[in-house]
């Protein structure tokens, strides 16, 4: 009788396991099918919008992409967008994303569905709707036309749709920005800095509308944006301590070991770094001397030594650039002599240009034991100094040569520590748009905003094309200058880095990758050229 | 005896013959061990109480064992137990019983302690004939010891006897007898003329075919030659004596079919890759593995205590695992303890590792005027002048011009292996039990990899009831890892080893001053000198528990339930280290990782056995319910105040991390069995598993997995009798259908969910953020394999035997990623869509003989298998790095460009077709030339082709062994051809500086003055043209085939005249070694079974150990 007990709760064991032991479901994760309700659930999707939506790296790489800067290691996406020999098939790094693009169409998807304030649900919406376009405007600069999403789709079979012209694209950007522009805020309460302002949205459409030539919106966009002003100093624009100033309309917000940027691949060989984005002589060059005249202008006075080319530049050259000669961090920056851990030739991580970026990185030349790869260091995306370039170069571009253009231009120099325009001398058209380009050239060196610019005015062609040289070697002198920085005397050839080449249009955008095109050939044909 | 298991779960076929015979066999076991029982004799004092009415005479002799330890012993083709009888006694000893028993019967019995063998009555005297004549003789093996219980009888009648205790016998027979027929099970039978001889004295010899072998199948077991579906078991000798730091390793060239690739020799990660039948599936391909009856892991057996291995290849033999069998099922049992006196045995080696191979780097000289000669081609100055290269020769400037052996600082670790293993075993008729300790050490080649290892098992069955058997099997194993660590990135020694093999030369390890000197990212030996880092304590426990009720003759059912557990503790330390001035990598800091899984199963298993007339059936019904349980904890601090604080509290609380998350899978199983076999003549067998797991979603979480395969043993059939020469000849089919749910990695794929962690920061503060960020498939349901196959296994001559088998297997919906467009913008949304077919031939065949003193074996195994993708997600082909899946070719084939030669020429430069991957002005003499293969006069990507895989087409392996006296010898080899490797990187090197190295094969490239060479010029760039880093090239791609001697052994066995005196029974010393010499033409330093790539893993090692086996 006992076995036929036992056999009995076996039986039993048996068929109490029923379904309910089957559905499982993860603990680190929240079901969608219970979301959607508070506003804490909001404040969680939205967040989720702004993780990602723009990348400090992308900004500064961006550059290698521009006659700026150069990027030595091709894996990282950027050696053959600047040298040209970027294909479909090895695009380099890509843009072609819609992830971010997803989660603000479904937060602006669920928004209406949701039972709390309007004016609440506005603001969330607004913001979401602010990434989405940021995201598009991406997208259109470099890839022209794209397929355009505002509702998500069910399955991988239905999201493959064609490219939409880069024309309708950009009339939704701007449509969408016009809205928002009523809606968001001025600004947040300072618990919520980094989140996009009404100012924000302005900028953006204010750049759009000057890079596709539409000065006069440009403009009237630029005027209209209030509320913020230049930072007193240069370099205290990109302090760790002055995230906040009046200057930062957005930017990308960092902080230590949850979010934080890490600056390896900018730093110098000798502080740890691996130099994956460094200047170009030709960057370097486009600094003017201290006294507001360009190199080839002072060379001619005898006031610029190419031998010792760093002495009395615009001070914005040494806060942008680590250059031969130069202290940075306690150590003598010595690229051009064999045997200094930052020679070019020591070390893979070495610089390939002899030149080191330090706009971001100011902070570690005083610190140097913080954690580099590890900062908090906010990246800015827009700041004031680029409205006010705008109006001046809309002006230039409008034949407007008025004071409103002189003292924009002005305002920007004079922070920087560099002389007013010299109105006898900028007094056309011509020279005035080759000051502002240089302006901004110099003003927002590492921002990744040069290739923008070369492209859209045109330029690219003729500043990307040939060799691109790094500096030239020589030596670091003894001696030292007013600045702490130690005389150099390069007397040796300037190091040849490589060949660029850029077919225009063609590289005026990049290829959509052959992986994207693989996954849905509805988006063939590619870019003219590719 | 009592509890003799009467067959397996699942012996289909077992004739009473063979439970008559197993007693036999366990008798004989009995007496070699317990010959010391009983100095009284038991069947005096034994009483016995006996109330049967009307039952078999079978059935009292089952009471009788029931009750006492008397076996009995009979062969029943002279001994007639075919008759209902009463019995009713109480308390009366054996005679009185056996008595009343046989009483006016024909059969006669004899009392040796507590056996009981029956026998035929003697005729009476008047009956005999007077022909008839009395033969007497004894029965021995072959080491002359006494057989009792072997059959003598005279050929072609039922007349005959057994053997005595002392292997004697008597036996009348009729004058016309010729021929005397010997045999017992285990041995080879033997037929004596008689002639005129008296006394006939025989020795039988072990069988060397194993036709009655016995493998373990999917719950339960089966004969061997009953087996109708493909399943390979190690032969036991093969893996004994082996001193083997990881078991799967072991199972190296033993299996047709079944290749392990060891691709390390890292302690505590030296475990082979297995694939049994090709890969399978594009996602996990491992087998899985099933110790005593759970699903468990290879990792933590000490291969002392295996009591058997055998692997289920195909459909049919592992359908009964369901959705999780598709990759073929490794089933393992333990030792189990044996009744008798209790015996102890001890096996412990010694030995040390060494690499099979290591590659060779330029020295600081050569390698200097290559940098040289490469700067000036690029029209560069050179870095090194005369005077330097000089003191790089001349060694008189160690620090400003050393020539340091960075793999020499860095192997320098004692290798030293050693383990011990101490078991006892033993047990009355109603128990046994073995219990072992096991200790495993391992010294790594680099200082500080180490692994120390700990197991107890402990395995008891007890029979408390006739109708109740309960099993134990209970095993811990604790195992530490450690590894050193390096200040660079962290992550242990792959950082080390990847710099040590690029960290030039002309660095030395140390300056003058005695700090170290560095490259940019560091020094890797600086990293070894902080010592021991990163401690990895793994505790694996299992215990298995079963109740197996008899519920009436032929039917059981047996209830288990299991709990294994994982538990991983890892704590890594990373120290800061100032190597010199200028030079800093840190903080301090340490992470610790806990991991924790748990797996529960309960089994219901019912068996019934029923056999009619030649018909014999087996029914197996059963139940599975298991629930997995995983769990992950990380914390982590940095900027320890010291390197020497070992716990997180030690560090700050600033950037502090802690993290982690569980997984949860459940699974419901159904499955069955039946078995069918005529005569053992016909066999049939089907099989289906109805498997349920919460991988998926509600509608498709139930499948069914079904398998027939049939068997005909044609060397049965009365028309193959007269050939005497074939002993086994049997044909095989089957047909089957498995599932794969490992194939993913989410435990979830159909639950949407929105993730956390998607934080960002407002005001420096974070922000917790969430979206949906991976796509949920609700039809997604596991990967099948379809496969069909035919057999045949031979057996000749007693001596050969050859099996031989095609098999056909397609795997379907096969889960992988659907190619979703960007605009869709989840990741993972996961398909079955995915189809390989893996078709192949195994051969295999083992020859066993003895040439007087001189025994001989020699066994081997091959296997061709062609893989082939036929359907790739809608996509002809996917590219990866290196790699290509493309539709109709294998799985991940090597893709790249065809190569031919080198430019000799500027101007033959211009005149091959143009490679437009690279600027022309990179072309130089000296390069590589690319083949146009389409025939545009251009070299572009579309010119890439297939250039091979890493799989090898052909697998074999084989062994030999002998032994003669007291010495025996045993060498194991294996062998592929058609695989191919890439070396790439810091494994070839390149003249780049100081954080590169060229190896010794860039002592023959390319220059003007040596134009007939292949190998390319050297070149100051990672990424030349001709470097094997940017473009796969044919160049590069160098064929793994290789043949290996995996083991050798040599053994002695101590005379028994001296252990004796010792106490010892048995005693054997041995040296054994691993890995000792490879034929191959693969890449100079590196070793064909170590992965491709940059070769930052540890080498694969060679052990050579001398080990000692004891048993008391």
């Amino acid at each position: 009788m006992r076995k036929y007990i036992i056999i009995l709760v076996f039986g039993f064991l048996t068929a109490s396991c029923g379904e309910s032991f089957l559905d499982l479901a993860p603990k680190d994760a929240l079901s969608p099918a219970t979301f959607w309700k508070s506003e804490s659930d909001l404040e969680l999707a939205l967040t989720g919008c702004y993780s990602g939506f723009e990348s400090g790296d992308w900004l500064m790489y961006r550059e290698c992409g521009s006659d700026n800067a150069f990027n030595n290691f091709p894996w990282e996406g950027w050696t053959n967008i600047g040298n040209g020999t970027l294909s479909a098939a090895d695009p380099g790094s890509s843009y072609f994303s819609y992830t971010t693009i997803y989660r603000c169409n479904e937060l602006i998807a669920n928004v209406s569905t949701m039972d709390l304030e309007a004016s609440t649900l506005e603001v969330y919406e607004a913001q979401a709707r602010f990434i989405r376009a940021y995201k598009y405007y991406q997208l259109v600069i470099n890839y022209g036309d794209v397929p355009l999403v505002t509702e998500n789709f069910g399955s991988p079979e239905e999201a493959k749709i064609p490219r939409d012209s880069r024309e309708k694209v950009l009339t939704f950007i701007q449509d969408e920005l016009k809205d928002i522009i009523e809606v968001l805020p001025e600004a947040y309460s300072s618990d919520d800095f980094g989140k996009a302002t009404k100012g924000a949205a302005q900028t953006l459409l204010m750049r759009i509308h000057l890079y596709y030539g539409e000065y006069e919106k440009a403009l009237t966009v630029a005027q209209s944006i209030e509320g913020y002003s230049l930072n007193s100093t240069f370099s205290g624009v990109f302090s760790p301590d002055n995230e906040q100033n009046d200057e930062a309309i957005l930017s990308v917000q960092h902080t230590p070991d949850m979010y934080s940027i890490d600056f390896t691949p900018y730093l110098p060989n000798g502080s740890g770094g691996w130099s994956s984005v460094v200047p170009t002589q030709s960057l370097v060059d486009s600094y003017e001397m201290a006294s507001g005249l360009t190199i080839q202008e002072a060379e001619e006075l005898g006031q610029y030594d190419p031998q010792n080319p760093f002495v009395n530049r615009d001070p914005r050259l040494r806060a942008s650039i680590i250059y031969p000669g130069q202290v940075w961090q306690g150590d003598v920056y010595s690229s051009v002599e064999e045997g200094d851990a930052n020679y070019y030739q020591t070390a893979d991580n070495a610089s390939k240009t002899g030149y080191n970026f330090r706009k971001y990185l100011n902070y570690l030349d005083a610190f140097p034991d913080e954690p580099y790869w590890n900062s908090g260091l906010n990246i800015i995306v827009f700041r004031y100094a680029e409205v006010l370039l705008t109006i001046a170069e809309a002006k230039v571009e409008l034949g407007e040569i008025d004071d409103e253009l002189y003292a924009a231009l002005d305002a920007v120099r004079l922070r920087a520590g560099m002389p007013a325009v010299d109105r006898t001398r900028y007094n056309t058209v011509e020279n005035l748009r080759a000051l502002v380009r240089n302006e901004r050239r110099v003003e927002f060196a590492m921002e990744g905003l040069r290739r923008d610019d070369i492209i859209r005015w045109e330029i690219a062609e003729e500043v990307m094309n040939g060799p691109l040289y790094g500096t030239k070697l020589g030596a670091v002198l003894d001696s030292e200058q007013d600045n702490g920085d130690y005389n150099v005397q390069l007397t040796g050839d300037p190091i040849f880095v490589e060949t660029r080449k850029f077919e225009a249009p063609k590289h005026y955008l990049l290829p959509i990758p052959q992986s994207a095109i693989d996954k849905n050939p509805e988006l063939k044909p590619n870019n003219p050229g590719y | 005896m009592k509890k003799i298991p009467k067959r397996g779960i699942g012996n289909r076929c077992a004739l009473t013959k063979t439970y008559r015979i197993m007693r036999i066999t366990l008798f004989f076991l009995l007496v070699g061990v317990t010959q010391l029982f009983a100095e009284v004799s038991y069947a005096q004092v034994k009483m016995l109480t006996i109330d049967l009415e009307n039952v078999k005479a079978e059935t009292v002799l089952d009471e009788i064992e029931n009750q006492s330890q008397f076996y009995f012993l009979y062969n029943e083709k002279f001994v007639d137990m075919d008759f209902d009888t009463s019995v009713k006694c109480s308390k009366e000893n054996i005679f009185e019983v056996l008595d009343a028993l046989f009483y006016g019967r024909d059969i006669s019995y004899k009392v040796v302690d507590n056996q009981i063998i029956l026998s035929k009555r003697k005729d009476s005297s008047e009956d005999v004939p007077q022909s008839e004549k009395i033969i007497t003789g004894r029965v021995v093996d072959g080491q002359g010891e006494p057989i009792p219980g072997a059959t003598v009888s005279v050929k072609g009648t039922t007349q005959g006897t057994i053997t005595d205790v002392e292997g004697n016998y008597s036996l009348k027979i009729p004058g016309d007898a010729d021929v005397l027929l010997f045999s017992f099970v285990g041995m080879e039978s033997r037929e004596v003329a008689i002639g005129d001889k008296s006394q006939i004295d025989v020795s039988l010899r072990e069988d060397m075919v194993g036709l009655d072998e016995v493998v373990v199948v999917g719950y339960g077991t089966q004969k061997k030659v009953n087996l109708t579906g493909s399943v390979a078991s190690v032969d036991s000798k093969l893996m004994e004596n082996r001193p083997m730091s990881n078991v799967s390793s072991g199972l190296s060239g033993l299996l047709p079919g079944v290749y392990v690739n060891q691709g390390s020799g890292m302690p505590g990660g030296d475990g082979g890759t297995i694939r049994v039948r090709g890969v399978g599936t594009l996602n996990n391909a491992a087998p899985m593995v099933i110790v005593d009856g759970v699903e468990s892991s290879m990792d933590e057996l000490s291969s002392e205590d295996i009591a058997s291995i055998s692997v289920l290849k195909d459909a049919a033999s592992a359908a009964i695992y369901g959705s999780k069998a598709a990759n073929g099922v490794i089933l393992i049992t333990t030792k189990t303890g044996k009744s008798g006196e209790p015996m102890v045995r001890y096996s412990g080696d010694f030995g040390w590792q060494a690499p099979t191979d290591l590659p060779e780097y330029l020295g600081s000289a050569e390698y200097a005027s290559l940098y040289n000669q490469a700067l000036q081609v690029e029209g560069k100055d050179p870095r090194f002048t005369d005077a330097d290269i000089e003191l790089f020769r001349n060694g008189q400037d160690p620090y400003g011009h050393p020539n340091t052996d960075w793999l020499d600082l860095l192997y320098a670790g004692s290798g030293f292996q050693t383990s011990h293993n101490v078991s006892v075993s033993g047990g009355s008729e109603t128990s046994q039990y073995r219990s072992s300790v096991d200790y495993q050490k391992q010294d790594g080649i680099v200082e500080h990899t180490g692994k120390e290892r700990y197991n107890v098992r402990t395995n008891l069955k007890n029979d408390p009831y006739e109708w109740l058997t309960t099993n134990v099997n209970l095993s811990y194993t604790r195992q530490t890892l450690t590894q050193p660590n390096n200040a660079y990135v962290g992550g242990g020694l792959d950082q080390i080893i990847r710099q040590a093999y690029r960290i030039a030369p002309w660095i030395p390890y140390k300056n003058e001053d005695g700090t170290y000197a560095t490259i940019s990212d560091g020094n890797p030996i600086a990293w070894l000198d902080q010592g021991e880092q990163i401690h990895t304590k793994q505790n694996y426990f299992l215990g298995v528990g079963s109740l197996t009720f008899k519920i009436f003759e032929g039917f059981t059912v047996k209830g288990t339930a299991s709990l294994r557990t994982y538990k991983e503790d890892k704590s890594s330390k990373n120290k800061e280290i100032q190597y010199n001035e200028s030079k800093y990598h840190g903080p301090t800091s340490i992470e610790q990782l806990h991991v924790n899984t748990e797996r529960i199963t309960g089994d219901v298993v019912a068996n019934y056995d029923k056999s009619v007339g030649g018909h014999n059936f087996a029914l197996m019904a059963g139940y599975h319910a298991e629930a997995y349980d995983y769990k992950r904890t990380r914390a982590y601090r940095e900027n320890f105040p010291s390197t020497m604080l070992d716990d997180l509290d030690g560090g700050s609380s600033k950037g502090m991390v802690g993290e982690g998350y569980t997984r949860e899978l459940n699974m419901i199983s159904w499955f069955g069995r039946v078995n069918y076999d005529y005569q053992s003549k016909y066999l049939f067998e089907a099989n289906l598993r109805y498997d349920a797991s919460s991988r998926f979603s509600e509608d498709n979480r139930w499948g069914a997995f079904p398998s027939f395969s049939t068997g005909w043993r044609l060397s049965e059939e009365d028309f193959m009798e007269d050939l005497e020469s074939i002993d086994n000849l049997k044909l095989r089919a089957s047909w089957g259908m498995l599932g794969n749910q490992a194939a993913l990695n989410s435990y979830y794929p159909t639950v949407p969910t929105l993730s956390l962690g998607l934080d960002y920061p407002f005001n420096s503060s974070i922000t917790s953020g969430a979206a949906i960020v991976s796509a949920k498939n609700q039809d997604l349901v596991w990967e099948k394999t379809t496969s069909w196959g035919i057999g045949a296994d031979l057996t000749l001559f007693h001596k050969l035997n050859f099996t031989v088998d095609y098999y056909d297997r397609k795997t379907t919906d096969i889960i992988m990623a659907v190619p979703s467009p960007e605009t869709f913008a989840l990741s993972g949304f996961y398909d079955n869509v995915g189809e390989m077919s893996n078709k192949g031939i195994e051969f295999t065949f083992q020859y066993n003989d003895k040439f007087g003193d001189v025994g001989f074996n020699f066994g081997g195994n091959f296997a061709y298998n062609k893989n082939e993708l036929l359907k790739l997600a809608g996509q002809d082909q996917i590219i990866s790095g290196r790699t290509i899946r493309r539709i109709g070719e294998s799985v991940d084939s090597f893709y790249g460009y065809k190569t031919n030669g080198l430019y000799q020429t500027e101007s033959e430069i211009d005149d091959w077709a143009e490679n437009t991957l690279y600027n022309r002005s990179e072309l130089k003499p000296g390069d590589l030339r690319y083949v146009d293969v389409t025939g545009d006069d251009k070299v572009t990507s579309d010119d890439r082709t297939i250039l091979g895989n890493s799989t090898p087409d052909f697998v074999y392996g084989f062994n030999v062994g002998a032994d003669y006296k007291n010495f025996d010898f045993l060498a194991i080899f294996q062998g592929t051809l058609g695989g191919y490797g890439y070396m790439d990187f810091d494994a070839i090197g390149t003249v780049n500086g100081d954080a590169s190295k060229p190896s010794a094969i860039w002592a023959d490239s390319w220059t003007s003055d040596r134009p007939n060479t292949s190998v390319p010029r050297a070149i100051a760039n990672l990424y030349g043209p001709s470097m094997p880093q940017n473009q796969t090239t044919e160049y590069w791609l160098r064929s793994t085939n290789y043949l290996r001697l995996k083991n050798l052994q040599i053994g002695y066995n101590i005379p028994k005249n001296v252990l004796s005196r010792l106490g010892v029974s048995k005693a054997r010393i041995y040296y054994s070694g691993q890995n000792l010499f490879t034929v191959t033409d693969y890449l100079k330093g590196w070793d064909p079974e170590a992965p491709s790539g940059r070769g930052s893993g540890y080498p694969v090692v060679m052990v050579n150990s001398f080990g000692v086996n004891v048993s008391f």
